[in-house]
């Protein structure tokens, strides 16, 4: 089979990955209100994304990827974060979702999405909610709709689950993720929300959609840890649970966003005059004086910190215990994996508190249209709104693994919640 | 040495190189890993937190626990391997400290300021050093290197000290002092001075809330001479250009102590907060709860909320462990980088170090307070491990280095520009 090799895999390192993230800050910034406008990734900036090779972190050196860490696409997303929350949080996806064609599926469809340049963008839902299929020679026929596919409207793949149903149409009790080239979906403009408002994450819908068997597999595989990828694709990467990479994968978005929140606030202060009840003219104070913003810069930024520490201590956790299990064919405990999702909605939750902080006294012309500072907190609280990284449905996933405990409700976090 | 721990035990190898230098080697000198350090003070767990209701009670280090931490060689991972250490960075002491201080905060507290000041010994002039270190490295000092406790007369050959100083942590098992003191008629920050600790005379002054075994009582000198070679200079401190830097190659000799001390002790903090979370796992998992419909009996842990507070405090002890570990390798890093090229840190730099210190201990505080809110009244009953842990991080929270609303206001007036970034309450009095 075809082998693709990017010029720069093996070679590009993580510090020039960053350094080229760090670069792109100011166009982010510049592009931040009209990708909101857009509600979609800007067509500017996919291209510098590409031609960073970004999307390339995590995908199989074999097709055309760099095979590097999560660990670096976080480092990266953090980066890129601080220009632009919508801009990383597609990034993840995408880039991160390269990743999974590679791990989740096997030789052949990796082959086919991957594509002649292994230039794919392929947003995934793992939730199978509005969506059947049934069996029929060779594959399988879908049917649903499924929201938020964040990218959407610069894919050339998309990817989706679906439960398999009988003929009388009774639920079979299995389902499969799929993958399908984006021209076989039709995209629903329904992306009208507080924050985040350029990821583009639309719904997406198909009727009696052919999906031959190679691209679709059991859903069941990725709770077992047992996916195809893994026997094309020998580094440990590919072996990382789905649950804990997804979790992980979009977190940067947030500490990126954070640390915007404080280079906002930092300016405001060197910028914004205090006004002065008797000020001798040409006197000008700025906020910085007023010690409560000083308090507050300092709070927002050392919560900051604490999350990127965190986020990239988890990364880097789980990447160095897939090295350490791989070898000797050790899955992640249940508990393993709630506890990734307990630490990353820690990572999402002092993001929240330091936009907080540096939002609280920033004044209301923060609060104005456009304003960066106002963008930041609609997408720290949009981003805090996600399944996968609520703190309260974490602590309480954590605290039934740890302590070996089922729920009678259903607060157990399944497949459905991420993506 | 005291506590019955000898020399011969530890088996450290004195020499001379061949500019007829004094060379004390430790046998683990080249073999010693932070991992292997690290184990060695998890494997420590169990007979800290025996130990910890008699410790406070003795009210400083346990003499077992002394002889635990000299056979392990913790006392050393700062310290040049020309005399006896590890000369390991600060990230592995933090790393130490964080398991250290899950079993036993005052324990860990005393670790932090007696390994981190046998650094502090080591910028001073090589012939002071020698003094110091001994013939077999063993070299623990109590510190207030700042001048404000005491006077200092120029003699010959020396000074003379004389003041008072507080919050001398371990300095029962001290065998020197490190205190700061202003030079009479001089003006300027004054001088730092390391002395015989037999040359002090102890007040036993430390009758605190938590924190009660660090033994952090106060100090004084009367007319002590101390010779030029244990003398530094605080202006030289603050200009990053203390002798040691030039003694050892090894970049952890140019960390500016500002930014040192600021790490130093804070696993400690991170330790105590991981310790409360291993307890409401514990009474969790063993305290039974009633039912009212006569059902049978379960445990604390199938309570929703204890399962909250328990996520919550992991979380948050979690991420303050991610930020003080991470800090302290990008603090050697930093040095790593700026030693060879001779670059200082900048003040604001400086600041920042410990600004993010102080959120390492208000996060800590954050997870003991999670934990100490759903435990019960039976963890507030005297001796119990939790109403330890809650006084001792709140205590720890004290110290005026590692306040938030101080250090925030110190960094952003650096950060800004603006005066001359002085913290509103001055340099710390001591360990």
């Amino acid at each position: 089979m075809a082998r693709l090799t990017h010029p720069e895999a093996g070679t590009i390192t993580r510090e020039e990955l960053i350094a080229r993230a760090k670069a792109m800050l100011p166009a982010l910034r510049e592009r931040a209100a009209a990708t909101e406008e857009a509600r979609r990734l800007l067509p500017e900036t996919l291209r510098d994304f590409r031609d960073a090779g970004f999307f390339r972190i995590c995908q199989p050196k074999r097709f055309g990827g760099f095979e590097l860490g999560l660990d670096v696409l976080e480092e990266v997303m953090i980066e890129v974060g601080r220009g632009c929350g919508s801009s990383a949080w597609n990034l993840a996806v995408l880039g991160g979702h390269n990743w999974w064609i590679g791990a989740g599926f096997p030789e052949e469809a990796q082959a086919e999405i991957y594509g002649a340049e292994g230039d794919s963008l392929m947003p995934v839902t793992f939730s199978p909610n509005g969506s059947s299929c049934r069996r029929v020679d060779g594959g399988y026929e879908v049917t649903g709709r499924w929201p938020f596919m964040s990218g959407i409207d610069v894919a050339n793949w998309f990817g989706a689950a679906s439960m398999v149903v009988d003929d009388p149409g009774a639920p079979t009790g299995d389902a499969i993720i799929f993958a399908a080239p984006i021209d076989q979906g039709r995209i629903e403009d329904d992306w009208f929300v507080l924050g985040m408002r350029g990821t583009g994450s639309k719904t997406i819908a198909t009727e009696a959609l052919f999906v031959p068997e190679r691209r679709a597999i059991p859903a069941g595989c990725v709770e077992e840890q047992e996916m195809p990828g893994a026997l094309v694709n020998p580094d440990p990467l590919y072996r990382a649970p789905l649950r804990a990479y997804l979790t992980i994968e979009v977190a940067g978005a947030a500490v990126g966003t954070a640390l915007q929140a404080c280079d906002a606030l930092d300016e405001i202060m060197r910028t914004k005059p205090v006004r002065q009840l008797s000020a001798a003219a040409g006197d000008t104070k700025y906020q910085m004086e007023v010690p409560a913003m000083r308090y507050r810069l300092a709070a927002a930024q050392t919560l900051a910190a604490t999350a990127q520490a965190l986020l990239v201590d988890e990364a880097r956790g789980v990447m160095a215990r897939l090295h350490e299990y791989a070898p000797r064919g050790q899955k992640f405990s249940r508990e393993e994996i709630a506890e990734v999702g307990l630490n990353v909605a820690r990572v999402i939750d002092l993001c929240v508190e330091s936009v907080s902080h540096a939002f609280a006294d920033a004044g209301t012309s923060a609060a104005v249209d456009g304003h960066p500072l106002q963008r930041c907190l609609r997408d720290i609280y949009m981003i805090s709104s996600h399944a996968a990284l609520r703190m309260d449905a974490a602590t309480e996933a954590w605290g039934l693994a740890h302590f070996g405990l089922t729920s009678p409700f259903a607060v157990r976090r399944t497949l459905s919640d991420v993506g | 040495m005291g506590n019955g721990v000898t020399t011969t035990e530890i088996g450290v190898k004195l020499s001379y190189d061949a500019r007829g230098r004094r060379v004390l080697t430790h046998p683990e000198a080249d073999s010693i890993t932070k991992e292997a350090l690290i184990e060695r003070a998890r494997a420590m767990t169990p007979a800290l937190r025996e130990r910890s209701a008699r410790q406070e009670d003795l009210g400083q280090l346990d003499p077992e626990t002394f002889d635990d931490f000299v056979h392990a060689g913790f006392f050393r991972t700062c310290q040049p391997k020309r005399f006896g250490g590890f000369e390991l960075g600060l990230d592995a002491l933090e790393a130490i400290l964080v398991e250290i201080g899950r079993g036993d905060a005052s324990a860990a507290w005393n670790l932090g300021i007696l390994t981190g000041h046998a650094w502090w010994a080591s910028m001073f002039p090589e012939e002071g050093q020698e003094d110091i270190f001994g013939e077999d490295g063993h070299a623990l000092l109590p510190t207030g290197i700042f001048g404000r406790g005491g006077i200092a007369k120029k003699v010959e050959g020396g000074y003379l000290l004389t003041g008072k100083w507080l919050y001398q942590s371990g300095i029962d098992v001290a065998n020197w002092l490190g205190v700061g003191a202003v030079v009479e008629g001089e003006p300027g920050p004054g001088m730092s001075f390391i002395v015989q600790r037999a040359a002090g005379t102890l007040i036993e002054d430390w009758d605190m809330m938590g924190m009660r075994a660090t033994g952090s009582k106060s100090v004084t000198l009367e007319n002590v001479f101390v010779p030029e070679r244990r003398a530094i200079s605080l202006a030289a401190m603050e200009a990053q250009e203390l002798p040691g830097s030039k003694v050892h190659p090894n970049p952890l000799y140019s960390t500016p102590l500002f930014a040192y001390i600021s790490i130093e002790v804070t696993g400690t903090a991170v330790g105590v907060a991981l310790h409360a979370v291993d307890v409401l796992d514990e009474i969790a998992r063993t305290k039974p709860i009633r039912r009212r419909d006569g059902g049978p009996a379960g445990f604390e842990m199938e309570q929703a909320h204890i399962r909250r507070r328990l996520g919550e405090a992991k979380s948050l002890a979690q991420a303050a462990k991610a930020l003080l570990l991470s800090e302290a390798e990008r603090l050697m890093a930093l040095v790593r980088d700026y030693a060879p090229r001779g670059q200082k840190m900048s003040r604001e730099e400086i600041a920042e170090v410990t600004l993010r210190q102080a959120r390492v201990i208000e996060l800590s505080v954050r997870a003991v307070d999670e934990v100490f809110t759903v435990a019960g009244t039976t963890a507030t009953k005297n001796g119990h491990a939790l109403e330890r842990c809650f006084r001792d991080v709140h205590t720890i929270a004290t110290h005026q280095v590692l306040r938030f609303d101080v250090a925030a206001e110190a960094w952003a007036q650096v950060h800004f520009g603006l005066g001359l970034g002085q913290t509103t309450s001055g340099p710390p009095q001591g360990g």
